[in-house]
């Protein structure tokens, strides 16, 4: 294999582990590493057994790698239950939650934040997803194929929709 | 707490959902996920992905992590739809709606129809087009009906003038003087009065309706007409 495809799987596994750091949850950030290392080196079999069909994009190298990874993290998803070693303890206090108050209260508000979001009208509820997904609002107006200025007062009509849920529930954000 | 603090706490609180999240079976595959994320499957396609997210954590998680990964120097592409849409703004998009076609030809069958029917002289005269109620001077919504409708395909189309972007429509639709239906957050300009709701009035019943369009600056438009039953 060429030096220079070597390189782009070395940068696609270091792209790879840089987004897993930044979207899993805390109980599979051990895994992140090998989560990446397998993506990539199903790519490189993959890459060998296709030696000569034509270059691969970059683009196509993620797509694929988001493939394996996400099958992988649902596969981890369904095992029923991890027994906890000490090792296992000391990374969840590690964890980037260091305060369990705030993570219950987190969890709370994330649920009634769910329940709320499906209460929504159809377009509002959309367009808040995607901002709390972390869109910005020309973001999710590409998206979803609105103008920004729509897709503002869409979040803006939801956000407060969303507001008024929560405080009915007796959450403020 | 200001505006920007309290989305960053939601957007957290609404990750955490990811944490313990299982999924469920009607969960996308992974490459149709990022399709959607990457815009390469079409609008409405697209939108159920978000609906779905919107209630699943995982798939919440697993959308973000596509963005994270798609974003880059590559230009995405776009469907069809989306390149006509830009092209020709709203046309284009109605131009790829399959329903289209069967919404004019059903006009087109009414009018039909009611061209070949002979004269009543006890029917009213009625207009070519369905006949504005309200709105003076120059209308910001115009009717696209036919001034008759079959009960059971009673589609009722408008169009906004031109420069105005709608945000969502409210239809209003009334007969002797009783509101029938009513219908907010309405993303598409066109509405398919249910035909139990029009069950109880006879043919050449006079259906008044009413659309009320929130605007993008934040201003709202309003008009009414009437088209009658076939």
């Amino acid at each position: 294999m060429p030096q220079s495809v070597n390189e782009d799987f070395a940068q696609l596994r270091d792209r790879l582990t840089v987004a897993l750091r930044q979207v899993c949850p805390f109980w599979m950030r051990d895994s992140i590493d090998d989560l990446a290392q397998n993506a990539v080196m199903r790519l490189m079999r993959s890459a060998n057994r296709d030696e000569g069909k034509g270059a691969l994009t970059a683009f196509y190298l993620r797509r694929v790698a988001y493939s394996v990874v996400v099958d992988e993290m649902r596969r981890l998803n369904r095992r029923p239950e991890i027994a906890l070693e000490d090792d296992a303890l000391d990374s969840v206090g590690r964890s980037a939650h260091p305060n369990p108050e705030r993570l219950c209260i987190n969890e709370e508000l994330g649920l009634s934040i769910q329940r709320c979001l499906a209460r929504l009208l159809e377009s509002r509820r959309r367009a808040v997803t995607l901002v709390l997904q972390g869109d910005s609002v020309p973001e999710a107006a590409g998206r979803l194929g609105w103008t920004t200025k729509k897709t503002e007062n869409l979040v803006y009509r939801g956000l407060n929709d969303l507001r008024v849920c929560l405080a009915k529930k007796g959450l403020k954000p | 707490m200001n505006q920007t603090e309290e989305t960053s706490r939601l957007r957290e609180a609404f990750a955490k959902l990811s944490e313990a999240a299982d999924g469920g079976r009607d969960c996308p595959p992974p490459d149709l996920l990022w399709k959607a994320v990457n815009g390469e499957i079409g609008r409405r396609r697209r939108r159920r992905v978000i609906d779905h997210i919107s209630q699943c954590g995982r798939c919440a998680l697993e959308w973000r992590l596509a963005a994270e990964l798609g974003s880059g120097p590559e230009v995405k592409r776009r469907t069809v739809g989306e390149i006509l849409r830009n092209v020709f703004g709203g046309l284009g998009a109605f131009m790829l709606r399959p329903a289209w076609m069967g919404t004019v030809a059903m006009a087109l069958l009414a009018i039909g129809l009611w061209t070949m029917m002979p004269n009543n002289p006890q029917l009213p005269p009625r207009p070519d087009v369905a006949e504005t109620i309200r709105g003076e001077g120059r209308s910001d919504i115009t009717s696209l009906v036919p001034d008759t409708l079959p009960r059971d395909a009673f589609v009722l189309r408008w169009r906004l003038r031109e420069g105005l972007e709608p945000v969502e429509f409210t239809i209003i639709v009334s007969a002797d003087s009783e509101e029938i239906v009513r219908k907010s957050a309405l993303e598409e300009s066109e509405f398919l009065v249910p035909p139990e709701a029009l069950n109880p009035f006879p043919g050449q019943t006079r259906i008044v309706w009413q659309v009320k369009a929130i605007l993008s600056d934040g201003t709202t438009a309003a008009e009414g007409f009437s088209t009658y039953v076939k």
